[in-house]
């Protein structure tokens, strides 16, 4: 896991660098360029550290992996989240916060179907009326 | 003494009273909360604030701070999980007072601790932060530039285990601020063709997606593994006053607690989880009969506790006067600031002195309002500790996307706070910690802006930050601090793995 995100934020931080360049510099040298420049090759740098002080085992940070069931649970919470965005936009704010939090509460388990319905119904129509009326912020 | 009574005149409504008491009471909820603190509380509640007036939406922010430091203490107490890094100390004491069925004077104990460390606090940012901010009119841009580097240490104190990625984490978040227009020549950098992007990408999204999201994702791993939620206390509180014994045993306690706390809270990166130690150690220190102490002593809950809201007025002086913040939660408060088009530093003392006021009135008032909330309200309190998180996190989410999307009506901003909560997530799994990421975002800025009108104004001289008495303190004093920090960091690992061979 380690090594795909340091992977990840090198070519990143490559592609970021590889831009800086091709920013105008300005006349004293340090223009728009010049920032985006330094930052990028100090964080090449660090990586490389990181990455050296892991192939001779200096890394003592012991982080825990994903497990396979903790990642099935964030797998379709990620799935329930896209799914909540795209009817939003459909169906607007109120009509889908329920329909997610329905299948929110149904995936962790909670029990009682009428509380689930209520708090499920209260919740988007406390936060809609809130943002709506008292914030005056329109909500989709 | 006419711009005191001004910002007393904004604060004196029902409106803005109204709205502290609510940033309080949302603030002691999320604080007992385990999983959420002060934070996530701020960030997930700064989009809210930003249709209020002026001083309003601050005041309904620095509530949810007071609140959420003081609600950390409550499931410190009941069950034995700090809900704040600030709270951790309490359980020391504050625990076994509970399973003595004594909660409700363990909480007691810690609302009159906390209101008496809050209010001397204020009471010194008052006193002191108009004289820092006088001094720092002197400042140019290569002394900000400076400050904003020296703020930067704090990030060896929020990394967590490794500095290293501490630094990486600060340097991401220098990176994201350099995405939007240039601030100085007005060049388009890193849009891609994304108008949204154009104004650099939105503080709402970034902090809610690394503070919020990615909390509610690390929580829905603790929904299937752990079961220290599960834990059902009796909310049996009884007694909350200490008697005026008990008071005239701790006074002492609390007013140290309370200066240590301001002292601490003052000095960039050392923040509450530091103070609380800091304060309980002293007490049993001084105290005639130390080794009482962890056995459920109210001595050992008023020194914590006093410490921890009297860093919320400390931690408010360098990030006023000179735009430096303290932790993470300050960083958030910092960025709200800016977002509120309040640039803290020294010409906000001259310019709007009536906000500076309206902020220290307004803090008085949340710390009133919290020792009323907390006396009244215990046994209420005490029942939010037994909601387990699979209730509350499908609702944060919903405020998440919410929050995102009320700033600019715009899903591309929505898109952009899960973005950044699955890297906050990953991130955390690596071991990358996510504060440093907020500070590098906020202090970059500044730190471009003032680097490069500084090289502007010496012709691209270098020399301009070493020939000027203050730029070079502050400079040196970065550089002793990151080598003390980095040499305290190889100690305790070493410390560590000699340990772990044992």
């Amino acid at each position: 896991m380690k090594n795909i995100v340091d992977l990840f934020l090198l070519t990143f931080s490559s592609i970021y660098v590889f831009i800086a360049y091709r920013l105008p510099h300005g006349q004293t040298k340090y223009g728009a360029g010049f920032m985006p420049l330094t930052l990028g090759i100090l964080l090449i740098i660090l990586l490389l550290i990181k990455v050296i002080q892991r192939y001779f085992k200096l890394d003592f940070n012991n982080n825990q992996d994903i497990s396979i069931d903790k990642l099935k649970l964030l797998v379709f919470f990620a799935i329930l989240l896209a799914f909540y965005i795209i009817t939003l936009k459909m169906v607007g704010f109120i009509i889908a916060s329920i329909i997610y939090l329905i299948a929110a509460f149904l995936m962790f388990q909670v029990k009682g179907l009428i509380k689930i319905l209520l708090i499920s119904t209260i919740t988007p129509l406390v936060i809609f009326y809130l943002f709506n009326s008292l914030l005056r912020v329109p909500l989709p | 003494m006419g711009e005191m009574l001004a910002g007393a005149s904004i604060v004196l409504h029902f409106t803005t009273i109204f709205l502290i008491t609510i940033g309080v009471g949302l603030g002691i909820i999320i604080g007992i909360l385990p999983g959420l603190g002060a934070t996530m509380g701020v960030a997930l509640l700064l989009p809210f604030t930003l249709t209020l007036p002026k001083p309003d939406g601050i005041l309904l922010l620095l509530g949810i701070y007071i609140g959420a430091i003081y609600g950390g203490s409550i499931s410190a107490i009941l069950l034995r999980i700090p809900g704040t890094g600030g709270a951790a100390a309490t359980t020391l004491d504050g625990y076994p007072m509970a399973q003595k069925g004594e909660a409700g004077l363990a909480i007691g104990t810690a609302t009159i601790s906390s209101f008496i460390g809050g209010i001397i606090s204020i009471v010194i940012l008052i006193t002191a932060a108009p004289q820092i901010a006088n001094w720092a009119l002197k400042f140019g841009p290569p002394e900000f530039f400076a400050l904003a580097i020296f703020g930067l240490t704090i990030i060896g104190y929020i990394s967590g285990k490794s500095i290293l990625n501490g630094l990486t984490a600060g340097i991401i978040g220098m990176i994201l601020a350099t995405v939007g227009m240039d601030p100085v020549g007005s060049v388009q950098r890193y849009t891609f063709g994304f108008i949204e992007l154009a104004s650099g990408i939105d503080f709402v999204s970034l902090v809610i997606g690394l503070f919020g999201l990615s909390q509610v994702f690390a929580n829905i791993e603790k929904i299937i593994i752990n079961s220290s939620f599960k834990n059902k206390i009796s909310s049996n509180i009884s007694r909350l006053i200490p008697s005026w014994g008990d008071i005239k045993k701790i006074l002492p306690i609390i007013l140290k607690g309370s200066f240590i706390g301001t002292f601490i809270g003052a000095l960039p990166g050392a923040g509450a989880s530091i103070a609380v130690w800091i304060s309980y150690n002293e007490a049993k220190r001084s105290s005639k009969e130390p080794d009482k102490f962890g056995t459920g002593i109210i001595e050992g809950v008023a020194a914590p506790e006093s410490a921890n809201n009297a860093v919320t007025g400390g931690a408010l002086i360098p990030l006023l006067t000179l735009c430096i913040p303290g932790d993470a939660v300050t960083a958030v408060i910092l960025g709200a600031l800016l977002m509120h088009d309040i640039t803290p530093g020294p010409l906000l003392f001259m310019k709007n002195f009536d906000i500076v006021t309206a902020v220290f009135f307004g803090m008085v008032i949340g710390n009133i309002v919290m020792l009323i909330l907390g006396l009244s309200f215990a046994k209420i309190f005490a029942k939010i500790v037994n909601i387990p998180p699979k209730f509350f996190i499908p609702i944060l989410v919903s405020l998440c996307i919410v929050g995102s999307f009320s700033i600019r009506n715009s899903f591309f901003d929505v898109i952009l706070m899960i973005f950044f909560g699955i890297i906050g997530y990953i991130f955390e799994k690596v071991g990358i910690p996510i504060p440093p990421i907020i500070l590098g975002f906020i202090l970059g800025q500044l730190i471009e802006y003032n680097l490069r009108l500084s090289l502007l104004l010496s012709q691209g001289s270098f020399l301009i930050f070493f020939n000027r008495p203050i730029t070079l303190i502050l400079l040196l004093l970065t550089v002793c601090l990151l080598t003390f920090n980095y040499i305290n960091h190889i100690r305790k690992k070493a410390r560590d793995s000699k340990v772990n061979s044992l």
